[in-house]
């Protein structure tokens, strides 16, 4: 089920209202069947994989902490990450891995192909993967004692308002708030709704109306001028960041419904003034995940340098594999690293990389040229392949083509992006449901007013899915 | 309890809100709304009240070929038989039982229909057609028409509530009706299902005359295994479902009703694979006029009606018909509307005399190529004239098969119109193109700034092209106005005219 389908209006407060009249101690069934149900809207059989990394995990994770001897939990955590891995590398990098040991094959002269999978990708496959490995690896190095109720560690993994697209939560914060008591209160109403319509507002109408210019730029990027092409580049830096953020704040805007507090996933992304910031703040259940359960158990910082470039680089190349299974992603990955690296390197030399005022001239003059890194950087995401992502920049450096197609955007579209990038700057370091409550209730009123206008005559009536739904 | 009320005097204070939005869409935005996202509407609008019989199908009603000398569609030819009847039809490409339901219902109230004939397409029951990626953009443009209050409509249509699966999802879907779906015969058949056959046909191949495998008649044949090998199942089939939906609206309206079960190439289908997939098409068709006059619709099995050579598409499996096809079609439905009509029933004669002369003053329907650029914004004689510009290049085009004419008058054109151009930059150009076979003998574009001197007038313009001996046997002459600029060139009594040399 989408959040921006007719049947989650219908399903949200259906669930809301159901979860405050049942009593406490079925509220997890209530939760658990409508996020199954949630999960099945999209494809039932895939159910049945989140039931198993379910069970799965549930019962390694009370055997490991019953085991005495290393060898047996560290042997159960490897039966764990075999079958969360296992399913990941099924159905996502399969076909990936087919492929390029197809082309090592014809390279090399064999005459045997693997065959492709037709399977479909499971939505959020990656997303609640992370989760549980989460919850397994936390169990596996004591930090967590592993949970005895099936039913609340079941609703952990499937929870949904983020089972598809984050934020990934852990279990030390998600769990005692699934189990907790929750009284209807006006503020959790309130602002679980705001975020809701801002969410809606920000995909549907900015997002999804950006997505036709970015596909027009994107499909046929050598009929455009050098201008659109870079106009198209900035766009999707938008798209992206409103498709990602809606997403976001609508799961943690329905979470909050039923007294929920999810983490943030994005604080301002785009002003951040370099690279490492901007990790923090695009992303940030992703990012905390891989610096909790991959960097520092690498080591972190608090190695030798050069054991320290590798580690960074091998949490970004990771993370870009994370995101999707083409080359082009390892790139982006990689390329995140390098700039990472290269920034560190020249802020220390130089004797940069202090706090800034906010707005202040040199913040701004660092967040825009962050924008520019991230902005370029993007194509490799975007991009089908390697190639056509080099291809994109070969034609914004060679202005003199023919140019057949020019990028007409309505004035509408850049109303609405105005209108975003006004509000983003002003919700810098909050977030729209808190900064509401400066405003009296007619300010609040039309403000609402303005976003369900928008939402109801400026969305984009096509279907355009969440791009992070495809990781 | 206060919280309640606080919620409570919210809900109410959104409810108000939704109705003065509905307010203001209904009266400033929903026409515009409705011509952006639903123009199927104006289909239904063009049915004139005083309509008596409505003929409704998808382009099998409207697809020509280039050498049909009368272009009319079915619809159009049944007037032939029942001139004394309001005849209008309702076409939809690609439309189907389930698009044909919405407009029905939507027709006004007010309107005179007597008797409804519904095209039965036997494909559109197949896997392909159900789960067809065209049905993403059908099943949106009928979500502002549902009954329900305005406002909700453009809600819902925001929040895509019509069926809106992926392309890759529907791939799958109907990979999976084809595995799912295995063949019950009474004969010994080597494939369970379809994916089988189609597979099996592949991989064996039809040979041509040299004993090599023809990729393309093997392609051919393989469309015509997914196109027709599925047995319809009354009880699961969506397709019967909107039938029955139609049936029941047009007891309530109270309608006849009449099933237009339209010709396929059978003959093309036993010709490519066998009378065995004949065996399927036969079966259904029998299916469907066995179901639908159980419940007293009367439904007209033209399955063979129609031979090979009348289908224009050769290398597809479509129900798109040339003139004779055409013909043959509305007479059989003309034939099986005298149950209703038997008064107004008249024997047409269907031979089409030959022309050297035409004319179009774009004021009525003359069924002539690109008439959707038929326009009201300026006209030289009359309220219509022919509208050329980006959003439609091509002027109505005189399409005519040059070999019809009689020798004695195939020696000269000459074509004239008015032209209106806004400004004297204008690179619309008029084409004369003649053509034989693939090859096109003729296509000279004449600039038509060349004889108007004045923008924004109306102005003659006319030419005249010798038919030399390599010309005069050729197959197709076309004649249209190319405009593909913004500033629109308007086109208005156009004549073209066939006669002998001038010594």
């Amino acid at each position: 089920m989408l959040f921006n389908s007719i049947e989650f209006i219908y399903f949200l407060p259906t669930i809301v209202i159901l979860f405050f009249l049942t009593p406490h101690k079925f509220r997890w069934i209530l939760l658990l069947a409508a996020s199954y149900i949630f999960y099945m809207f999209w494809k039932v059989e895939y159910v049945v994989l989140i039931v198993i990394t379910t069970i799965v995990d549930y019962f390694v994770a009370i055997w490991m902490e019953k085991a005495k001897e290393k060898n047996k939990r560290k042997l159960l955590l490897i039966l764990s990450l075999t079958f969360n891995l296992g399913f990941l590398f099924l159905f996502k990098y399969y076909n990936f891995a087919a492929g390029n040991v197809n082309q090592l094959f014809a390279s090399a002269g064999i005459n045997h192909s693997l065959p492709y999978s037709s399977w479909l990708l499971p939505v959020g496959i990656s997303f609640y993967t992370f989760q549980t490995l989460s919850y397994t690896l936390d169990v596996y190095f004591g930090r967590l004692k592993a949970e005895r109720h099936l039913g609340y560690f079941a609703l952990y993994v499937s929870f949904f308002p983020q089972l598809v697209a984050g934020p990934i939560e852990r279990f030390t914060r998600l769990a005692p708030q699934l189990k907790a008591k929750h009284k209807i209160e006006y503020e959790n109403i309130s602002k679980g709704m705001r975020l809701i319509i801002y969410g809606l507002f920000i995909k549907m109408v900015i997002a999804d109306n950006l997505a036709t210019y970015v596909d027009q730029i994107y499909t046929q990027t050598e009929t455009y001028s050098s201008w659109d092409i870079l106009k198209g580049l900035c766009l999707y830096y938008f798209q992206i960041y409103n498709d990602f953020y809606g997403y976001s704040l609508i799961a943690i805007g329905s979470a909050r419904l039923m007294g929920i507090h999810l983490m943030d996933n994005f604080k301002t992304p785009y002003l951040a003034k370099n690279i490492m910031e901007f990790w923090q703040r695009w992303h940030i259940s992703l990012s905390t995940w891989f610096r909790d359960y991959l960097y520092f158990p690498l080591g972190g910082n608090r190695v030798k340098k050069s054991r320290w470039w590798f580690n960074i680089c091998v949490v970004f190349l990771v993370s870009g594999f994370w995101h999707g299974a083409s080359w082009t992603f390892i790139f982006w990955g990689g390329l995140y690293a390098i700039i990472y690296l290269i920034e560190k390197s020249i802020n220390k030399l130089m004797g940069w990389g202090k706090e800034y005022k906010p707005f202040s001239f040199i913040h701004i003059l660092l967040a825009l040229k962050t924008f520019i890194l991230v902005t370029f950087i993007w194509v490799f995401f975007r991009s089908q392949s390697l190639s056509e992502a080099l291809h994109i920049f070969n034609y914004i450096i060679h202005p003199n083509r023919e140019i057949t197609s020019v990028l007409t955007i309505p004035t509408v579209v850049w109303v609405f992006l105005a209108f975003f990038v006004v509000s983003d700057i002003l919700l810098y370091n909050t977030r729209f449901d808190k900064f509401m409550d400066k405003f009296s209730f007619p300010i609040r009123w039309l403000t609402y007013a303005i976003l369900i206008v928008g939402i109801v005559f400026y969305a984009n009536v096509e279907t355009i899915p969440f791009i992070y739904f495809q990781f | 309890m206060k919280i309640f009320f606080k919620i409570a005097i919210r809900v109410l204070l959104f409810i108000a809100f939704l109705f003065l939005l509905n307010f203001g869409y209904e009266k400033w935005m929903l026409e515009s709304d409705l011509q952006k996202y639903s123009d199927i509407i104006n289909l239904v609008r063009a049915v004139p009240e005083d309509t008596e019989i409505l003929y409704i199908g998808e382009s099998s009603n409207i697809a020509t070929r280039p050498d049909d000398v009368d272009k009319r569609p079915i619809s159009a030819m049944l007037e032939d038989f029942y001139p004394t009847k309001k005849i209008a039809d309702i076409t939809k490409p690609a439309g189907h039982a389930g698009i044909y339901y919405v407009l029905l219902k939507v027709l006004s109230k007010s309107n005179h229909v007597k008797t409804v004939i519904v095209t039965l397409n036997l494909r559109s029951f197949n896997a392909q057609w159900i789960y067809s990626d065209l049905e993403t953009s059908l099943q949106r443009s009928l979500v502002l028409l549902r009954n329900n209050p305005p406002i909700i409509n453009r809600i819902l249509l925001s929040f895509k509530a019509s069926d809106n699966t992926s392309l890759a999802e529907r791939e799958q879907q109907i990979q999976l009706k084809w595995k799912k779906d295995v063949f019950h015969l009474p004969f010994k058949f080597p494939y369970k299902n379809v994916i089988e056959w189609d597979n099996a046909m592949a991989h064996q191949g039809i040979k041509n005359e040299k004993g090599e495998n023809d990729d393309q008649l093997t392609q051919l044949a393989c469309h015509y295994i997914k196109g027709y090998a599925f047995q319809i199942d009354t009880n699961t089939n969506v397709r019967i479902k909107d039938f029955n939906k139609i049936i029941q609206l047009a007891k309530q309206k109270n309608w006849n009703l009449i099933f237009n079960l339209l010709p396929e190439n059978t003959e093309k289908a036993k010709e490519l694979v066998g009378k065995d997939l004949y065996y399927f098409m036969e079966e259904n068709a029998k299916i469907l006029v066995d179901y639908f006059s159980k419940k007293g619709v009367m439904v007209i099995n033209n399955l063979n009606l129609v031979g090979n050579e009348e289908y224009i598409d050769q290398d597809w499996t479509t129900e798109h018909y040339a003139m004779t096809g055409r013909q043959q079609t509305a007479k059989s439905i003309a034939l099986a509307l005298r149950k209703f009509h038997q008064n107004s029933f008249v024997e047409a004669n269907q031979n089409v005399a030959s022309q050297h002369v035409f004319f179009h003053d774009f004021e009525k329907k003359k069924y002539w190529n690109q008439e959707i650029t038929r326009s009201q914004e300026k006209a030289y004689s009359g309220h219509y004239s022919s509208k050329v510009d980006k959003e439609n290049e091509y002027s109505v085009t005189f399409e005519y098969p040059l070999n019809i004419i009689p020798d004695s008058l195939r020696e000269n054109l000459n074509v004239s119109f008015k032209a209106y151009i806004s400004n004297l930059d204008n690179k619309a150009k008029m084409y004369i193109t003649i053509i034989k076979g693939d090859e096109y003998l003729y296509n000279e574009p004449v600039l038509l700034r060349s004889q108007i001197s004045e923008p924004k007038k109306w102005k003659s313009f006319s030419t005249s092209l010798t038919l030399d001996s390599k010309l005069v046997h050729a197959d197709i002459i076309k004649v249209f106005v190319h405009n593909p600029e913004n500033d629109p060139v308007y086109i208005d009594d156009l004549k073209i005219e066939f006669d002998k040399k001038i010594e």
